[in-house]
């Protein structure tokens, strides 16, 4: 059983406004030489879209077996290999050409040690010249200071969102109880993270499209690469 | 010519509401066998406190020589000793038994690779069993959303706040001074800081009394001692 199990039924739904994300990752799924892997895979939103558009394989992994079950039953007939396993012991019989983690999945990881353990992981497990990208909201005080505490209702989803400012955490409830927690991050701490797992930084975008990061961004697109 | 000159004459009355910091230095002060260096000491509000509280002698570094040129001034037969140098140029003759860094200045430094710098000059500059302690607030988004574009009185002294969340950075502006920047850093940043350039971290604390650091924590103080 894991954290994210009670979200499997509702994921999709709740992801629907995200669609910008899929053509990016498809475009450097067409550019890898290797095998390419996605992390917190999910209900497979992402990976099936990349499976389909490239038709190369791509493999998933996932510590929630319910999320697994769904993408499953989306991903019948392609090349879609679904792996239970958390991100921590990331573990690879052969080297990636890409490895990418799409919608801030990486902001579930908590803390420094948690996080640089996961990018040393990924480093290990990328072919030299190979690929990580990944992408997280810049944290917005002002949306924060909105929605802090408020109800909201999306895609048929009651819940409330609060912040936990002292250890950059929000954490999202839904009516029900059930809870999932994020921790932001700032561009210097994934920097950091970049830099200590010995990846270097190929881009930084601000949105998908591959646009500029700048000081008005709202969203952080890495692609950083293993040295060759 | 540094851009902290332009706020050396105002920079005492600015901060000056005590936030309770000097007594929390000053016992680490009392605490160390060795020399003790404050990083940033700008006009020496907390530096001079130490020399004449402890009757040790403080090394004191910065950058802006109009800074330096008020805390020679206040600190007149006391063993102050004032250092002209940039602290991402830190070296000293003797390794440090104390290296501290009060007032929230550590937000200056700009990005990982320059704080990453700093850390890890100050690892180099301590004796074994030496210690590094600072402190930093915590972004809260509902300060920041709060002050984001308003101009401000601060004992006397009026400035504007801008705030870029993309660059985690504040922009603190006043009439005929430079503009200054802060950088905010999450708790996982500062841990992977700690961590980079090897320290122990000793004690976390919410506030300069050495109440426990929690969710509802404003301030970082930080206590970290090199491995010996």
């Amino acid at each position: 059983m894991s954290d994210y199990d009670p979200w499997a039924p509702v994921y999709d739904a709740w992801a629907s406004e995200m669609t910008e994300d899929v053509a990016h990752y498809v475009q450097l799924a067409r550019e890898a030489d290797g095998p390419i892997v996605e992390l917190m895979v999910g209900t497979g939103r992402v990976a099936i879209e990349v499976v389909r558009e490239t038709g190369k394989p791509v493999l998933g992994i996932d510590s929630s077996p319910a999320m697994l079950e769904v993408a499953r039953e989306r991903s019948a007939g392609l090349p879609l290999e679904l792996r239970l396993g958390d991100v921590r012991e990331l573990e690879l019989e052969e080297p990636a050409g890409l490895i990418y983690v799409p919608f801030r999945s990486l902001l579930h990881l908590r803390g420094w040690h948690e996080k640089r353990h996961v990018f040393e992981r990924v480093a290990r497990s990328l072919q030299p010249g190979g690929r990580f990208a990944f992408n997280a909201f810049a944290f917005s005080h002002t949306i924060a200071a909105r929605i802090d505490g408020q109800h909201q209702v999306r895609e048929g989803i009651g819940h409330t969102i609060t912040y936990g400012a002292a250890d950059n955490r929000i954490d999202i409830t839904r009516d029900d109880g059930v809870a999932i927690h994020l921790w932001w991050a700032t561009k210097s701490e994934w920097e950091g993270l970049i830099e200590v797992a010995g990846l270097e930084v190929e881009a930084l975008y601000g949105w998908f499209d591959r646009r500029p990061f700048d000081d008005e961004s709202q969203e952080f697109v890495w692609v950083a690469r293993k040295p060759g | 010519m540094s851009e902290y000159d332009s706020w050396a004459e105002v920079y005492d009355a600015w901060g000056g509401t005590n936030p309770g910091d000097v007594a929390h230095y000053v016992r680490l002060a009392r605490d160390a066998d060795g020399p003790i260096v404050e990083l940033a000491v700008g006009t020496g509000r907390v530096g001079i406190e130490i020399a004449r509280q402890t009757g040790k002698q403080v090394i004191g570094i910065d950058s802006s020589a109009a800074m330096l040129d008020v805390a020679r001034e206040k600190s007149a037969g006391l063993p102050v000793e004032r250092r002209l140098t940039d602290m991402r140029e830190l070296e000293l003759d003797e390794p440090a038994a104390l290296i501290y860094v009060p007032g929230r200045s550590l937000l200056h430094v700009h990005g990982w690779s320059e704080k990453r710098r700093v850390f890890e000059r100050v690892a180099d500059s301590l004796r074994p069993g030496g210690r590094f302690a600072f402190n930093a607030f915590v972004f809260s988004h509902r300060i920041a959303a709060e002050l984001d574009g308003k101009t401000i009185e601060t004992n006397g002294v009026v400035h504007t706040l801008g705030y870029s969340a993309a660059d985690s950075r504040v922009d603190i502006s006043r009439v005929g001074a430079s503009t200054l920047h802060l950088w905010w850093a999450t708790k996982a940043e500062w841990d992977g800081l700690l961590d980079v350039a090897r320290f122990e971290l000793e004690a976390l604390y919410g506030g300069f009394d050495g109440e426990p650091f929690t969710d509802d924590s404003l301030e970082f103080v930080y206590v970290a001692r090199k491995t010996a």
